[in-house]
């Protein structure tokens, strides 16, 4: 080895102090990561199929869907149809709210309107649960602020609050979108209309969640 | 009495450059005694390090770098690596006992990795995020399965993509995928490849599922 270098023990430490405390911090505090994709226009990455320029998110990791969850909160959380992936949505409605579906955002329609065959059964899905859902006991209502291309609860229904790994603190890069865009732009809710319930724990669930 | 003890530890850390307190402590009890003749000639040296100066604020430093340290290998060895559990209730009787069973997880597992059908999956629970909850798995993404037990409505229905369906193997006394539907794969933590039975003192395998487990249908094993 050579003699700049410090011995192995000291090198096999700041590795185990380094991994650690990048894996304890992301898995229990923060993450940070930059914004993929247009589902969230224009409220995160704006511009990311004209220059590709990503929004980067911090995102607070401990205990994120619990109560202090809101409606019109960003959050991050591992896709359903894919157990490996994630995903950034809107929180539209919590558990015992009533949703009306909004048309436009009817699934099994490609960007020019046209009928795709191969999500024939998510638009059977979607007709069936039209035209509102009552979302169940710790579940959410997630949906993307771009309702033109947007992979959401009117694809795969209401998502367990156990899915939902982090919550959106603010845009950390670049400097000039610091804050939190997301409710700065008011129009964020866009036509999706919510009847706000009581989420009240069901019978048949009690004693899991009360202890009772 | 207490009050010039301390003051004979910190008198001493400051004349010699002491590093650690416990050999601070050690002299101050032992060599230390009659009048401190030393101590002007030593106060005129450059200060020792705050670390020395202050034993108590050494020991506590090493006490949490240590705890920290442990604490940060413990999360990742049973996150991502191996746990043991305790499992509690009834719904994987007999398989796995009401209580005093200890339950070896693979987190190799996790979400959903290499999951087959007959495997017991230890999930976050879809409807309480803050219950953990053991299952065993009767039916991958694409599969038909019957929605509810035997013989009660006989409706069929296809798992979706990326989802299982979870029963308990105590059909009466479970609550599982036929009341909160198909489970997301993205929710399953492990799967249990092992017991420790307290009762009988003895560690047994369920990496294939255990002695009554259920298989999917194969004819190389059929004995008929």
């Amino acid at each position: 080895m050579p003699a700049f270098l410090p011995p192995w023990r000291t090198l096999a430490a700041g590795a185990f102090w380094i991994t650690g405390t990048v894996i304890g911090v992301n898995d229990y505090l923060l993450e940070i990561t930059p914004i993929v994709g247009n589902s969230m226009q224009p409220t995160l990455s704006p511009q990311y199929y004209t220059t590709g320029a990503r929004d980067t998110v911090a995102w607070h990791k401990w205990r994120p869907a619990g109560p202090d969850l809101r409606r019109g909160d960003l959050v991050m959380y591992t896709t359903p149809h894919r157990g490996e992936g994630s995903a950034v949505k809107r929180v539209i409605a919590l558990g015992g709210d009533t949703v009306v579906l909004d048309k436009r955002r009817r699934p099994g329609r490609d960007e020019d309107g046209e009928p795709k065959p191969s999500e024939r059964t998510v638009a059977k899905n979607w007709d069936a649960m039209a035209p509102k859902v009552v979302v169940p006991y710790g579940h959410v209502w997630l949906e993307g602020d771009n309702w033109r291309a947007s992979k959401d609860s009117n694809h795969f229904g209401p998502v367990s609050r156990s899915l939902i790994v982090g919550r959106a603190m603010g845009v950390m890069w670049p400097p000039q979108r610091w804050g939190r865009p997301w409710e700065r732009e008011a129009g964020f809710a866009g036509k999706t209309k919510v009847v706000k319930g009581r989420e009240a724990v069901p019978v048949e669930w009690e004693e899991l969640v009360l202890g009772v | 009495m207490a009050m010039p003890v301390f003051s004979l530890v910190a008198r001493r850390l400051a004349i010699h450059r002491i590093s650690s307190p416990f050999t601070a402590l050690r002299r101050a009890s032992t060599k230390q005694s009659g009048p401190k003749l030393q101590i002007k000639k030593a106060i005129t040296e450059p200060a020792p390090p705050l670390l020395a100066r202050y034993p108590y604020v050494y020991i506590f430093y090493r006490v949490f770098k240590y705890g920290v340290g442990f604490a940060l290998s413990l999360h990742i060895f049973a996150e991502y690596f191996f746990s043991l559990n305790l499992g509690q209730g009834m719904s994987m009787s007999p398989t796995l006992n009401a209580s005093g069973d200890w339950m070896l997880l693979s987190k190799r597992y996790r979400r959903g990795r290499d999951v087959a059908v007959g495997d017991i999956i230890s999930f976050k629970h879809p409807v309480d995020q803050y219950t953990y909850s053991v299952k065993r798995v009767v039916a991958m993404p694409g599969d038909i399965v019957l929605r509810d037990s035997p013989d009660t409505s006989g409706q069929l229905i296809q798992i979706p993509e990326g989802h299982c369906y979870v029963v308990g193997d105590n059909l009466p006394w479970s609550r599982d995928s036929r009341m909160f539907g198909p489970l997301p794969l993205g929710l399953v933590k492990a799967k249990v490849i092992g017991k420790f039975s307290t009762s009988e003192m003895k560690w047994s395998s369920l990496r294939d599922g255990g002695d009554g487990g259920m298989r999917p249908y194969n004819p190389d094993n059929d004995v008929d």
